[in-house]
């Protein structure tokens, strides 16, 4: 089974990534975190992103294109990164989403991924 | 039918947290669906057969544009399960909006503005949802 595992942080965890004292500690954990995924092999890909202040948001209003700055929900966490892994069951997705660094400061979402359909999709 | 489609597209350089060098010009587009668009995966009908047909085209468009790196879609988000410091996994996903993530895909362009462009032809946004 296919899981996507979605971390979601606050301002404060985004700016540590470039805090000189902080950014250390903060890649330190989750540089831990990514590798023993990928020791275990249950990687399917992933990515880290950008802080929210970069994301761009699209919507489609009365045959306009509506283009705004900032992410689509403004709340106070933000996805900060996912992981698209595999593995057997739903209760080992939860045990690597409890792993992550940002399920101490932060949250975690996981979700399956959708097997591919007959009609074909992404 | 709630057709009030939106997408959006937030986006950005892979390999931030893996540490690897960021390549400019790589985004992520993720797709925000309506629940009603959600229901219709399952329904077997021929409103379900033009949503797969509508997501089928874009991931071809996108194929054939080159940028394509990945991507997946998401089941329903009544699958999802969240996890919090000190609390067991809740069910449910941890966005509360009228718009859930269906998907994403992962795209190589050289600007912004290409990324875009290839977001700009995702189904969702004609069906009342984002990127």
């Amino acid at each position: 089974m296919q899981y996507m595992i979605m971390f979601n942080e606050d301002q404060t965890h985004f700016d540590m990534r470039n805090d000189p004292v902080q950014a250390p500690g903060y890649w330190g954990a989750w540089n831990a975190y990514i590798g023993a995924m990928a020791h275990a092999g249950v990687i399917v890909n992933g990515d880290g992103l950008h802080g929210p202040h970069t994301a761009v948001t699209v919507r489609m209003r009365d045959g306009h294109r509506q283009v705004q700055d900032g992410p689509f929900a403004d709340t106070k966490e933000q996805l900060g990164g996912y992981f698209v892994i595999e593995v057997a069951d739903l209760d080992a997705a939860l045990e690597w989403a409890a792993r992550s660094p940002s399920a101490s400061y932060g949250s975690v979402e996981v979700r399956p991924v959708l097997p591919p359909p007959s009609g074909g999709a992404a | 039918m709630n057709m009030r489609s939106f997408v959006a597209v937030a986006a950005l350089p892979l390999g931030v947290l893996a540490s690897s060098p960021a390549s400019a010009g790589e985004f992520t587009i993720f797709v925000y669906e309506t629940q009603a668009d959600l229901d219709l995966r399952d329904s077997k009908t021929p409103e379900s057969a033009a949503y797969w047909a509508a997501y089928a085209d874009f991931a071809a468009a996108l194929q054939q544009s080159g940028a394509i790196r990945g991507g997946a879609p998401l089941k329903d988000p009544s699958t999802a399960r969240t996890i919090r410091a000190g609390s067991k996994a809740m069910p449910g996903g941890y966005q509360q909006t009228g718009l859930h993530l269906g998907g994403y895909f992962q795209i190589e362009v050289a600007t912004l503005g290409a990324a875009m462009k290839l977001a700009g032809q995702a189904p969702s946004l004609t069906r009342g949802g984002a990127v």
